[in-house]
């Protein structure tokens, strides 16, 4: 054993360099680019990045001050962030728990309720189009439920809803897997104690494996608002953003800085601004577990 | 875990899950095997009446759609498949690889604080559109431009993060003394972590190569500043169908969105087995 | 005969000359034309020139043959012999019928890059910053010229036209004014080369129109006849009168999605006689006229097709063509789509066709005005290893000769754009688009306003579509709609530079209509 803490770290820190040197060339150049631009006025149409006049923190203030849009895209992402999430993880554990149960054909209902994370997000983004036509199927199926033609595009809210289910369809079955991992793993003792001490089965479940999926739980949120925050195929093709800019999520409005308008510093800083929105959230969320996760085993 | 049957009422609750699940899917299938007529009609056919398999041959020779007096595109899905599976495989093993490697020295030879974590998946929370000009200038000035090379380093730089986090936290998860009893045994260092604690990681190297692929497979945004000629992947090509002449090509898109599918849900059935215990993070007290 | 020739072997210089003295009928002179291997569209334009056969047979062809000659010229010195064309896809179909000639007759391979709509002018963009000199010829819309010029992407073609002359402004077969001017300048010089008249005109469906019960109908509840409308109150009237939801027939399937729906402001704008900007770059279109046009598009609103609001423009020919609503505002591709059984089984052969409506001034006079948006061209790259011979090509597929010929070809986007197109068609065109459709472009695009041709422009049109969407949507009053989009406007002129953005938009509506210009005091301004 004390040679186990004798051993110097040093030595196995050269593990981690193939991936350092791999992010530093691949990653971390262009973000200093990324960054050096966001503090010039650099549009291609007046000269060369190396030209570009040194503005500051011009682009950050008129950011964070002036451009309402952008503050509404954020707003607006951070909103679908929390409802999407949310409701994926309320349909992820139920259906978790459902496949604690035992039933005839779980290797193919388990399979089944992945598919929608295996679809392309374009995919994802165009076949709900489809679906949300004003006469398409989900329509048809509501016209029998008595509700007649809601105008999926046609009213913000209704857009905003689409956009919600889309991407809750999508990547439900992701929380799904985890959940069923973090339940899998919770310990039996524990459990068998409790149904022996005579709580009901609600009560094991909050009482005893709750708790212990929290961590995972805590992950999943993570892993998942890392990327909701970065959305972009599915809504670009549903409703481009509309009706207005109902729909318009930071990345939309960064895609047409940079891509469109040619605003290449001022889209730098956007983005920069959105990465340090992200630290802080993803810190933040980490926080409950913090300890948890940086224990070592010892 | 408590091995009771479905309640009765879970039993329909789980059919309806599954038809809400499957529903979209079901559709894209249907508009794949639809005739170009059935494509876009009002009210939407949910299942065509002559069902075809043009769309699917379209994918592969242009031209034949246009026996049903729509236009094509020019070019055959064959190269986009093939560029799909090349920079998505390859990109997942070396994310995986040199994630594996960065969570072992990280997990055991490092100290981590509680800054690690925020360092590690930095790289993943940038939003693409606005670096990917920083790529263009910096790869136009190394010849990476429409090139796989580059496609795959940047698949691979993005993914790094996800897999290093990660896989980190399984590595977490084994208790130091596992490796250690290896090296008691006589086992070099490098031995002990190949025989020791990648199989004991299984699980989660599979299911973390899952998703890492399934992020190189659907990326669309890079590979689309990237390709020019010799570039391409299967969203890049799926995006050309949405103006090809004539409007948009609703059923050959669908069907180059189910072949897309197809391999994942292959895949993930096959290792279910190891999906449904991997994710558990490290999170879990044994 | 002159000469002592048998006829048929009468030589092409003695056919154009007897044609002129009248010795022979202009059936004849076609007839004699094509047996000695001249076009049709060339022998169409000719036989109708009021230069004369002789000169008119010399002038024509010229923007082709001084084309080919510099290509042949070109060809034989480039080291690089592929010319790569970066285009939008569902555009190669006019192009690809020349691959084989250019191929043998010029050892050049001609290699086309699609790419989405959208993506050309971002491609364009990041070839401004990344300099590969991948591409030789572009095809973006006009929109993009003023941002891809500052950036230094594209040449400034103006010597060269002066130098090849493309006959661009030439009465007979030059590019139809003002398009000639809106697409194809930057601050008054040449940028691109017009292959797409992309203007929208109105579609109706003639078995309606022509249906004596709705006839009576009609005429009883509005009191004047039924017909094609020639007002925005009279397209009103019918798109209520028509309007029959439950047999999933509507008034119309105007635009009222995200990108479309401010060119159908505009032009109604235009109509009314306001431009969007003021000889000092002030927003003009929050004004009472402004308010006025979205007022009108409310209106109209419960009369349109329900999937208006996410309409591409691919799903908006669908729906047409499915015979689902009387009225459409389209581009001319859209009558193609209508009039082909594959594309418009119940609209085929049944479509008839008008210029934008007209709205009543003040004085009571009725102005009308079309939208020229969108629109394709060729932009020569700056980076291009072959500038000259890219040149060669563009001049070449927009001559008033090739292009005639190219239009036609299917799984394309080219439509009508010079005036031979138009007023001296090929049978070819005429089988396409019908005589009388051709009149009607015409007659439309002499009262075109040109789409956001300025510096940042794809920013002001986003701005002011952004906004006409969140009112017709529901979401926004009008005026607030306006008055944002007026303030993001400041923003973004600030930060191009009010001067830099003055002066082409000065340049851009030097070219108008005159009762447009007189209507919106552009007549009147000083720069």
């Amino acid at each position: 054993m004390a040679e186990a803490y004798g051993k110097p770290p040093n030595q196995g820190r050269i593990l981690t360099i193939p991936g350092q040197i791999v992010s530093l060339l691949v990653l971390v150049t262009p973000l200093v680019v990324a960054l050096y631009m966001s503090f010039t006025d650099w549009s291609p149409t007046r000269s060369g990045l190396k030209d570009a006049s040194f503005v500051g923190l011009e682009n950050y203030q008129e950011l964070l001050i002036y451009d309402h849009r952008f503050l509404q895209a954020v707003g607006r992402t951070a909103l679908l962030a929390v409802i999407c999430l949310s409701l994926e993880f309320v349909l992820g554990l139920g259906l978790a728990t459902l496949f604690l149960r035992t039933f005839r054909g779980k290797r193919f209902f388990f399979s089944a309720f992945l598919t929608p994370m295996m679809v392309l997000p374009v995919v994802v983004g165009y076949t709900f189009w489809m679906l949300f036509q004003s006469n398409g199927p989900v329509n048809q199926v509501l016209a029998l439920l008595g509700l007649q033609g809601l105008e999926w595009f046609r009213d913000s809210t209704l857009a905003f809803v689409a956009v919600v289910l889309t991407e809750v369809w999508h990547w439900t079955p992701l929380f799904f897997l985890i959940l069923f991992s973090g339940l899998n793993a919770v310990p039996e003792n524990p459990i068998r104690a409790a149904v022996i001490l005579g709580a009901s089965p609600r009560q094991v479940f909050w009482k005893v494996v709750f708790p212990a999926i929290k961590p995972v739980i805590i992950v999943a949120f993570v892993i998942r608002a890392m990327e909701v925050i970065k959305i972009f195929d599915e809504v670009f093709l549903l409703t481009r953003g509309g009706p207005g800019s109902a729909t318009e999520t930071i990345s939309l409005y960064i895609y047409k800085l940079a891509f469109n308008d040619f605003q290449l510093a001022y889209g730098a800083a956007a983005a920069f601004l959105v990465l340090a929105g992200s630290l802080v959230m993803v810190h933040l969320l980490l926080i409950p577990v913090r300890d948890q996760l940086l224990e070592r085993r010892d | 875990m408590l091995n009771r049957p479905l309640s009765y009422w879970q039993i329909p609750v789980l059919i309806l899950a599954l038809a809400l699940t499957l529903f979209p899917v079901f559709w894209l299938v249907m508009t794949a095997i639809k005739p170009p007529i059935d494509w876009n009609a009002s009210p939407a056919i949910w299942v065509p009446s002559e069902p075809t398999l043009i769309n699917f041959r379209t994918l592969f020779d242009p031209a034949a759609i246009r026996a049903y007096g729509v236009g094509g595109v020019s070019q055959a899905a064959t190269k986009a498949v093939i560029g799909s599976i090349l920079a998505s495989v390859s990109a997942t093993f070396l994310a995986m690889a040199l994630g594996l490697v960065s969570a072992i020295g990280l997990s055991r030879y490092s100290r981590t604080s509680w800054a690690t974590p925020l360092v590690i998946l930095s790289g993943r929370m940038f939003p693409p559109a606005a670096i990917a000009v920083p790529f263009v200038i910096i790869f136009s000035l190394t010849s990476l431009m429409d090139t796989y090379p580059g496609l795959i380093a940047i698949y691979t730089a993005v993914t790094l993060p996800f897999s290093t986090w990660t896989l980190k936290s399984f590595v977490d998860d084994l208790p130091r003394e596992m490796e250690e009893a290896a090296m008691l045994d006589g086992k070099s260092r490098l031995m002990a972590h190949l025989t020791v604690t990648v199989p004991l990681i299984k699980g989660g190297l599979f299911s973390t190569a899952m998703l890492v692929f399934i992020l190189n497979w659907s990326e669309y945004m890079f590979a689309q500043v990237l390709s020019n000629t010799e570039l391409s992947t299967i969203p890049v090509q799926l995006a050309k169908y949405v103006t090809a002449t004539a409007g948009t090509l609703y059923g050959v898109q669908a069907a180059l969105a189910v072949l897309a599918m197809v391999p994942l849900i292959l895949a993930g059935f096959f290792i279910q087995g190891h999906l449904a215990r991997g994710l558990t993070f490290g999170a879990i007290k044994k | 005969m002159p000469d002592g020739h048998k006829p048929g072997e009468e030589s092409l210089g003695q056919t154009l000359e007897s044609y002129d003295a009248g010795l022979i009928n202009r059936r004849t002179f076609l007839k004699r034309l094509g047996l000695l291997g001249v076009g049709l569209a060339v022998a169409n334009a000719v036989s109708l020139s009021p230069l004369g056969a002789v000169k008119a047979f010399a002038a024509i062809g010229g923007p082709e043959e001084r084309a080919w000659a510099l290509a042949k010229e070109e060809a034989a010195k480039a080291t690089k012999k592929t010319l790569t064309l970066l285009i939008p896809t569902g555009s190669i179909g006019n192009m690809t019928p020349y691959v084989d000639k250019w191929k043998n007759e010029l050892g050049i391979t001609l290699e086309f890059i699609e790419e989405p709509d959208e993506v050309v002018h971002t491609k364009g963009m990041q070839e401004a910053v990344a300099k590969t000199g991948r591409y030789d010829v572009m095809m973006p819309t006009a929109m993009s010229y003023p941002d891809w010029l500052d950036s230094g992407l594209i040449y400034d073609l103006t010597d060269w036209v002066d130098k090849y002359q493309p006959d661009l402004f030439h009465p007979e077969w030059g590019v139809v004014f003002p398009a000639s001017h809106h697409a194809q300048l930057y601050n008054g010089r040449v940028v691109g080369l017009l292959c797409d008249g992309d203007q929208i005109t109105l579609l109706a469906r003639r078995d309606f129109l022509e249906n004596p019960d709705k006839a009576k109908a009609f005429a009883d509840q509005y009191g004047y006849p039924l017909d094609i409308p020639k007002t925005w109150k009279e397209y009103y009237n019918l798109a209520k009168f028509a309007h029959d939801p439950k047999n999933n027939f509507y008034g119309s399937l105007e635009y009222r999605s995200r990108y479309y729906c401010k060119w159908m402001f505009m032009q109604r704008l235009a109509s009314k006689g306001s431009l969007w900007f003021d000889e000092n770059l002030n927003p003009t279109f929050n004004s009472p006229k402004g308010l006025e046009v979205l007022e009108d598009m409310l209106a109209v609103n419960e009369f349109l097709h329900p999937d208006a609001y996410s309409f591409t423009w691919s799903s908006n020919y669908n729906a047409y063509g499915r015979g689902e609503g009387l009225l459409n505002i389209v581009w001319p591709s859209g009558f193609k789509y209508s009039m082909a059984p594959s594309t418009g089984p119940a609209t085929t052969g049944k479509i008839k066709a008008t210029v934008m409506p007209a709205d009543t001034l003040a004085d009571g006079t009725n102005l009308y005005a079309g939208m020229f948006c969108w629109g394709y061209g060729f932009a020569i790259s700056k980076y291009s290893a072959n500038p000259l011979l890219s040149y060669a090509y563009a001049q070449w597929m927009t001559s008033p000769t090739i292009s005639a010929d190219a239009i036609p070809y299917l799984g394309g986007y080219s439509d009508p754009y010079r005036v031979n197109h138009m007023l001296e068609p090929t049978e070819r065109l005429v089988s396409t688009y019908t005589k009388e459709y051709l009149g009607t472009l015409y007659n439309n695009i002499v009262n075109t306003v040109p789409d956001f041709c300025l510096p940042g422009g794809f920013e002001y049109q986003d701005a002011l579509d952004k906004e006409i969407h969140a009112c017709l949507t529901g979401d926004k009053k009008p005026k607030e709609a306006l008055d944002d989009a007026a303030r993001v406007f400041e923003r973004i002129t600030r930060r191009q530079g009010k001067d830099k953005v003055r002066s082409a938009w000065f340049a851009l509506t030097e070219n108008l209509a005159e009762p447009i210009k007189k209507a919106t005091g552009r007549a009147n301004w000083k720069l």
